[in-house]
C-alpha cells in the first residue's frame, strides 16, 4: 500500500519519525510511483525555500539598535523601561497571587530582569509553561525600549 | 491565599544562571545574523507594512534579551523569536495602530518581502499561493517551514498540534499541485509564476 502524499510530505519534511520513516524509506527503495511522488513534493519545497534564500534585511543596522537598546537597559536600571516593567510585574504577581506574595518575590533594589526571573518562576510552577509564557508576553509587549531612529 | 503565600515564600527563587552579559551579546548577535532575515520576512508578509514588520523583529530580539538576563532557558529560540513576532503583528493588527489592513489576510497585496527586481519568480511563486485557494493557515505554515521551522516550532508559533501542521503542509501541497496540473478552478492565476518557473530552470 503506497503511504499517503500527505504522508510523504510529513517524510520529505524529516518529521515522519523513526519508525513511520523507516517504513515509507523502505517502501520508496521499491516504488518508483511513490519516488516520483517524492521529487516532486521536494521540487516544491525547492521552489518555495529558494524565496527565504534572499535576505534583503540590513543586519548590521538592525543589531546594532538591538544592541544599543540592550547596552542602554544595562545601564540606566533605573530608567522608564525597567520601572514600567517591575510596575507590571507587580501588577501581574498581585493579580494571580495577592499583593502579600510581591513582597515575597520582590527584594529591594531588585534590577527588573531579576525580578521577571523570579515572577516567571512562580508563574511556571502555577500557571504552568503556556499560561505563564502568555503572561510573560502581556509583561514584555510594547516595552518600547528601542530607539525608532535606530531601527533598521 | 495563605497557603499560596506560604508555598511561594518556600520556593528557591533565584533564577537559574543568566549567563554572562557578554555571553548574552554573544548569543543575541549570532541568532541576530542567522534568523533576522527570516524573522523579517515572514512578519512583513504577515503585517504587509514594513514598519511593523521591522518593530516585531526589534521586540523580539529585545525580549528575547530580557528572558535571558533574567535566567529563562529558551529551548528553540528561533521558533520563541518567530512566535514573539507572530504575536506582536497580530497585536498590532488587532489595535489598528499602524495597519490599514484586515487581519485575515497575507493574501491579494503583493508581499513586499523582495524587491520587484530581486525574484520575481521566487515571489510570484509565494503570492501565488491565496490565488491557489490556499487558507491564511496554511500559507502562514508553508512560509515558516520555509524560513526552516520544525512542525514544533511552527506549533509552537501558531498555537496549534504538531500534527495539525503537518496537515496543513500536506493539504497546502496537495492544492499545489493540484494547481501546477491545472486541475484546480483557480490555476489560472498560478499561469506567470508556472511560465517563470520553467524560464527559471532552462
Amino acid at each position: 500500500m503506497h503511504p499517503s502524499i500527505a504522508a510523504l510530505v510529513v517524510f520529505c519534511d524529516g518529521e515522519a519519525g523513526a519508525n513511520r520513516g523507516s517504513r515509507i524509506a523502505k517502501h520508496l527503495a521499491k516504488c518508483e510511483s511513490c519516488r516520483g511522488q517524492l521529487r516532486r513534493i521536494r521540487s516544491e519545497k525547492d521552489r518555495l525555500s529558494a524565496g527565504a534564500a534572499i535576505s534583503d534585511v540590513d543586519s548590521r543596522k538592525g543589531l546594532a539598535a538591538v544592541l544599543s537598546a540592550m547596552a542602554d537597559w544595562r545601564h540606566s536600571p533605573v530608567g522608564a523601561g525597567a520601572s514600567e516593567l517591575r510596575s507590571r510585574l507587580r501588577w501581574q504577581i498581585e493579580t494571580y497571587f495577592g499583593s502579600s506574595a510581591v513582597a515575597v518575590v520582590e527584594r529591594p533594589g531588585m534590577p527588573a530582569e531579576e525580578l521577571l526571573g523570579r515572577a516567571s518562576e512562580i508563574l511556571d510552577v502555577f500557571l504552568g509553561p503556556a499560561a505563564a509564557e502568555a503572561v510573560r508576553d502581556e509583561v514584555l509587549g510594547g516595552l518600547d525600549c528601542i530607539r525608532s531612529e535606530a531601527r533598521p | 491565599m495563605a497557603a499560596l503565600g506560604s508555598k511561594i515564600g518556600a520556593m528557591d527563587l533565584s533564577p537559574c544562571c543568566p549567563p554572562p552579559a557578554t555571553g548574552i551579546e554573544r548569543e543575541i548577535a549570532e541568532l541576530y545574523e542567522r534568523e533576522a532575515g527570516g524573522i523579517l520576512r515572514y512578519a512583513r508578509a504577515l503585517a504587509m507594512d514594513q514598519a511593523t514588520a521591522d518593530d516585531a523583529l526589534q521586540e523580539a530580539f529585545f525580549r528575547f534579551f530580557l528572558c535571558r538576563s533574567a535566567g529563562q532557558q529558551i529551548r528553540s529560540p528561533k521558533g520563541w523569536l518567530f512566535r514573539v513576532a507572530h504575536n506582536y503583528v497580530v497585536d498590532q493588527k488587532k489595535a489598528g495602530s499602524r495597519n490599514q489592513t484586515g487581519v485575515e489576510s497575507l493574501t491579494d497585496v503583493p508581499c513586499p518581502a523582495h524587491p520587484p527586481e530581486s525574484d520575481a519568480y521566487v515571489s510570484d511563486l509565494l503570492q501565488a499561493l491565496p490565488q491557489i485557494g490556499l487558507s491564511a493557515r496554511e500559507i502562514e505554515c508553508v512560509r515558516l517551514r520555509t524560513e526552516g521551522l520544525r512542525y514544533e516550532e511552527i506549533a509552537g508559533v501558531l498555537g496549534l498540534q504538531a500534527g495539525t501542521v503537518g496537515a496543513f503542509l500536506a493539504r497546502a501541497h496537495d492544492k499545489l499541485r493540484k494547481a501546477v496540473n491545472g486541475g484546480g478552478h483557480k490555476s489560472r492565476h498560478f499561469g506567470p509564476a508556472l511560465v517563470r518557473e520553467k524560464r527559471y530552470a532552462s
